[in-house]
């Protein structure tokens, strides 16, 4: 009997999973608004979390494997996971309508995040210039908490808030912006995968399309409505995928240096 | 001049194809890496496709190679072994069809290890069990150029009779290419 590949078994538990997800909301009225507000707050807080951690485990990995891509997708989760704790704190409380700052957050955590993950693909890597990028760990968690403070003193001053315009159109172009270049670094991610440079950036590429439809499910919802919170789902689903695609490669990055190490070592006496 | 000559004889960044049968693969590669190792006095890496680490390395020792300057990147035991034992000179990737982890492997080994001279391939004939052609043809590709790159002397084995068109691609690809059977 032919054995089915690990990966189709894997591929294909997502799918029915996925569709499972898109069924459940599908099946709710598409007009009508759920306005859970706590369970906005804390859903997007457990995402936020999840996404700091990708970029922790990212920015782990890079320090073995020095692809200077994968520093700049570290930095970009870090951008990510701040703007979406911060709109997890900014949910409006009364009423289901929004503020301006809740708005913004919400476009600006994907735009700006996906506009660093794409520095690392329109830069030219080299060895030498690996320790430009030498960031200490300390310096991640200052970013974190510099960006999350200034956002939440932004948004607490309520002359700030009062003069943060709407601009619906505006945040619309940069959600379309960042659907596009969501495609395009999925994209990049296939060809470096097929350029043999890193081991897992075929997954990559896959997570990152799930986060391109998660950001059209975005674009095309109104707030509170079943697709609106369907963004936040796949979203999650996204971080967590990448949370175990990135520990693996972690640790296989380890096991190669360990043992190469060793070896090296060895011969050099 | 002899199989063994031709192979040793390479210069820096040099490709060199052996095709034929399995037949005297075994003899020739002992005899290959004894020279390298022995009296060119250089270590280098030793891809295996084809057999389990500790069968090659301990055929290896049996007909005299010190295996200490060599280095193993095994992509085969670990398809019915999920967690072989642990060596020092030997790095096991999970099948041959991840081609990355072997290509991430010899990138980490010549960063961490410039006194490494030389790679033997035994085989690509192998990987087209596990990969389609095109996927094969270009991890070849990206061998030969990350070879010449570092500065390596590549040795790869083929054993496919009759010759396939992954070795005619190889062939095409490489400074020479000698084929096994003929005068040792």
């Amino acid at each position: 009997m032919t054995r089915v590949p690990r990966d189709w078994i894997r591929i294909a538990f997502l799918f029915v999973f996925m569709l499972a997800i898109g069924l459940f909301f599908f099946t709710l009225p598409l007009q009508e608004a759920y306005y859970f507000p706590a369970v906005h707050l804390l859903f997007i807080a457990i995402s936020a979390f999840v996404a700091f951690n990708v970029a922790y485990v990212i920015k782990r990995a890079y320090e073995l494997n020095l692809d200077h891509t994968m520093f700049f997708l570290s930095l970009g989760f870090v951008i990510f996971a701040s703007i979406w704790l911060f709109n997890a704190f900014v949910t409006p409380g009364s009423g289901p309508g929004l503020t301006s700052v809740f708005t913004w957050s919400k476009t600006l955590s994907v735009f700006l995040s996906i506009i660093v993950m794409s520095f690392g693909l329109f830069s030219y890597g080299d060895d030498d210039q690996n320790t430009l990028y030498d960031v200490h760990d300390q310096v991640y968690y200052a970013l974190f908490v510099v960006l999350l403070t200034f956002l939440l003193l932004l948004a607490t001053n309520p002359w700030i808030a009062s003069i943060i315009p709407a601009a619906t159109q505006l945040l619309a172009t940069l959600d379309w912006i960042a659907f596009a270049f969501l495609i395009v670094v999925s994209v990049a991610y296939y060809k470096y995968h097929l350029g043999f440079r890193g081991l897992h950036y075929d997954k990559m590429s896959s997570v990152l399309g799930i986060l391109a439809i998660a950001q059209l499910a975005h674009i095309f919802s109104q707030p509170w409505t079943p697709l609106w919170w369907l963004q936040g789902v796949l979203q999650c689903v996204g971080f967590l995928l990448l949370l175990v695609v990135f520990l693996k490669e972690y640790s296989t990055q380890k096991y190669f240096d360990e043992q190469i190490s060793s070896w090296s070592g060895a011969v050099s006496e | 001049m002899s199989i063994v000559e031709e192979v040793t004889s390479a210069s820096v960044g040099d490709i060199i194809l052996v095709k034929g049968t399995a037949e005297g693969h075994a003899h020739i590669s002992k005899k290959v890496l004894s020279r390298m190792l022995a009296e060119k006095k250089t270590a280098g890496v030793y891809v295996t496709i084809n057999k389990p680490f500790d069968h090659v390395s301990s055929q290896l020792e049996k007909g005299g190679v010190v295996v200490d300057k060599l280095f193993f990147i095994d992509a085969v035991t670990r398809i019915v072994l999920a967690s072989p034992g642990d060596a020092q000179n030997c790095l096991y990737t999970t099948s041959p069809k991840h081609l990355q982890e072997i290509s991430v492997a010899l990138s980490k080994i010549a960063v961490k290890n410039p006194s490494v001279r030389f790679l033997v391939f035994d085989s690509l004939s192998t990987l087209l069990v596990y990969n389609d052609l095109a996927s094969v043809k270009k991890f070849v590709h990206f061998l030969v150029t990350a070879l010449r790159q570092l500065r390596m002397v590549g040795v790869l084995f083929a054993l496919d009779k009759p010759p396939s068109e992954l070795i005619e691609f190889t062939e095409a690809l490489s400074d020479k290419s000698v084929v096994l059977g003929g005068a040792e």
